[in-house]
């Protein structure tokens, strides 16, 4: 019964976390109604607050154990809570008053985009319990996901410590030592909950890493995309097989690749629209990515990098804020890098060396074939179902219409960037470049493919919402915390 | 060029729909909207048949994955990597808590594989380097017959699949 239900239970107080971080920003207000859409945002946040904090714990010698998850989780709500009290005293919604209405009634009056919303919540509902019940069962047999990622979980699930005769010893160097422990120290809350190590219900965690990830896409783009956008959209998303094969091989690409794209979407709506708690949102989700994988710390470079170009050429003003945000992702990322330091295991790839100009014309014959591999896995539309030229389209039309220019641009350069890494890093890898893009390329595009994701929801929903008006709840009310003192960044575009 | 020609393809789509909206006398504003009907009519159609075949793709791992039992699942990427596992097994009862271990492959198994499933069914126990390690695992190759060096005589699951233990060890 423990082994069953524990984790889940793990996976409740992450979510609890979530909210304290997502109160914390003012992304969401303490009222019953505004919780509900959250919720998959909220285990995300969580989930990267959480596991941040139990390495940094970690890495300064706190003993992980579920005392520590536990403490870590309540002081992520009580910091949640006291931030919103001082912010502003909880207010009730209007009609949340008055008396309940009879439900038929309710449904008579519903609008066309709530409709929607119910219908993809049925379809997508029960496509999620189907997978479920697939992930609950899924065996662990791919190479990288029980030799890098299961194997860390399972000694930290055994040992409550980062042991060095383990995690810096010369005999585990295989398991790319260096890579960050988000993964890892998630996968071990949920065997500690369990009290066993069970490598196959691990995978029903996984699956609902994805399904708060859909959750989440649509609450962050809600204000600009109405339901008949963002809802087959993410259906469809949902459905590419290169997406959840992939999810459930337990590979730490998926879930990389859901934090980047969370980061992209809460940057680009900073800045579209300028709110703090987006950039704040923004940070944390990017510090998840980079703490996920090297890849990952790449593509969150790749983002900032991206930003930052934007906001030095539409407004300095806003440099600050961004910068702020930026050093908060690297302090995050910091306490792992430094027990790495100190304990001399560093990895595989010559970074360094690859910034040399002779080093790179050297490698220059890994050039071609790395583009020629990652484009064709670009191209696989059985997989991707046309994410990336969606993008292209998305993105060249903002640009010539005029229609939030700066957020289209920011998502080009970011997955120029991500892309332009992703080629950088075969070219200086030290691995035979055959069997290095034969085993890997398919997974590390992932990264990049998700980028195109957001940049599809976010910018079809601005067209469409420039033509045809934007969603329901953006002509309603300002969102949670479109105050003017919570202006931090450029001014909407034009 | 796959990429190139699929880009290309849906910016003359969406660049067709702007044209059928002008066309109409739509303003050029809501004719530039009306692109976002591509990525949404794209999306749509696809989701049906992807729905289904992902449906059954992940009843068919259901029904396959529930016919593994819990001590299959446990060893199934050393399986799958064609590997003793039930050697491992054997070798893991016979150590103690905290005892360390070295891996000694040979035959035709890729040595770092062997190494690789070894540590992680082994685990909690550590490997560490042949010197200091409690135990010797012989995977598919021949152990020191007689005992020398520090090492006791091997204890013989199968032929070449051996493990000597260090007489001097705690």
């Amino acid at each position: 019964m423990r082994a069953d239900l524990a984790p889940f239970a793990a996976d409740g107080l992450l979510l609890l976390a979530g909210l304290g971080g997502l109160w914390a920003c003012g992304l969401v207000p303490r009222r019953a109604r505004a919780l509900l859409p959250a919720l998959g945002l909220a285990y995300l946040v969580g989930t990267a607050l959480v596991s941040l904090a139990l390495i940094a714990l970690l890495a300064i010698g706190v003993p992980f154990t579920l005392v520590t998850f536990a403490l870590v989780v309540l002081a992520c709500v009580a910091v949640g809570l006291v931030i919103d009290r001082r912010r502003s005293p909880p207010t009730a919604s209007p009609g949340e008053d008055s008396p309940p209405r009879v439900p038929w009634r309710q449904l008579r009056d519903w609008p066309s985009d709530r409709w929607l919303v119910g219908g993809f919540v049925v379809v997508f509902g029960g496509y999620a319990i189907v997978g479920l019940l697939s992930a609950v069962v899924m065996p662990l047999d791919q190479w990288d996901a029980w030799t890098m990622w299961a194997r860390k979980a399972v000694m930290l699930t055994q040992y409550d410590a980062l042991m060095s005769g383990f995690f810096a010893a010369p005999s585990y160097e295989f398991s790319h030592q260096d890579y960050p422990l988000l993964y890892p120290v998630w996968q071990a809350i949920h065997f500690r909950a369990a009290g066993e190590i069970d490598t196959q219900a691990i995978h029903g965690h996984i699956w609902l890493l994805f399904v708060a990830f859909v959750w989440a896409a649509a609450y962050l783009v809600r204000e600009v995309a109405r339901p008949i956008v963002w809802a087959p959209v993410l259906l469809a998303v949902a459905v590419a097989p290169g997406v959840w094969t992939q999810l459930l091989s337990a590979n730490a690409d998926i879930p990389l690749a859901i934090y980047g794209a969370l980061g992209a979407l809460a940057m680009a709506r900073w800045l579209r629209d300028g709110r703090r708690a987006d950039l704040v949102l923004a940070a944390i989700l990017l510090a998840a990515t980079a703490s996920v994988k090297n890849e990952g710390l790449a593509l969150a470079g790749a983002i900032l990098a991206a930003a930052g170009i934007v906001v030095v050429f539409s407004n300095r003003r806003a440099l600050g804020a961004y910068l702020a945000a930026a050093v908060a992702v690297v302090v995050a990322i910091l306490p792992w890098q430094i027990w790495l330091a100190a304990h001399g295991v560093s990895g595989d790839m010559p970074v360094s060396k690859g910034l040399q100009p002779g080093f790179l014309i050297d490698r220059s014959e890994r050039v071609q074939p790395a583009v020629t591999a990652i484009n064709q896995q670009l191209a696989d539309q059985g997989l991707w179902l046309y994410m990336l030229p969606l993008a292209v389209l998305a993105i060249v039309a903002c640009l010539v219409a005029g229609v939030s220019r700066r957020v289209a641009v920011f998502y080009l350069g970011s997955g120029l960037i991500a892309w332009l890494t992703l080629v950088w890093s075969y070219t200086i890898s030290p691995l035979e470049l055959g069997w290095h893009l034969s085993t890997s390329v398919n997974r590390v595009v992932s990264g990049l493919m998700f980028l195109c994701i957001a940049a599809v929801l976010h910018l079809t929903g601005l067209l469409a919402a420039a033509g045809l008006g934007p969603s329901a709840r953006s002509r309603r009310a300002p969102a949670p915390g479109t105050t003017q003192s919570s202006r931090a960044g450029p001014p909407p575009a034009a | 060029m796959p990429l190139l020609v699929q880009a290309a393809g849906l910016l003359v789509a969406g660049a067709l729909v702007f044209l059928m909206a002008r066309q109409a006398g739509v303003p050029t504003r809501r004719s530039f909207a009306a692109v976002a009907v591509v990525p949404v009519a794209v999306a749509g159609m696809l989701i049906a048949p992807n729905l289904r075949n992902s449906v059954d793709s992940m009843r068919a791992n259901r029904a396959a994955g529930k016919g593994i039992s819990d001590e299959k699942a446990r060893t199934i990427g050393g399986t799958a990597a064609g590997l003793d596992v039930e050697f491992l097994d054997w070798t893991r009862e016979r150590m103690a808590d905290g005892d360390t271990f070295h891996v000694v492959a040979g035959g035709s198994q890729d040595p770092g594989g062997v190494d690789q499933w070894a540590t992680f069914q082994l685990a909690p126990n550590l490997a560490t380097d042949r010197a200091n390690a409690d135990w010797l695992i012989f995977y598919d190759h021949a152990a020191p017959k007689r005992p020398t060096g520090g090492l006791a005589a091997p204890i013989v699951y199968s032929p070449g699949f051996e493990i000597v233990r260090r007489t001097d060890a705690g």
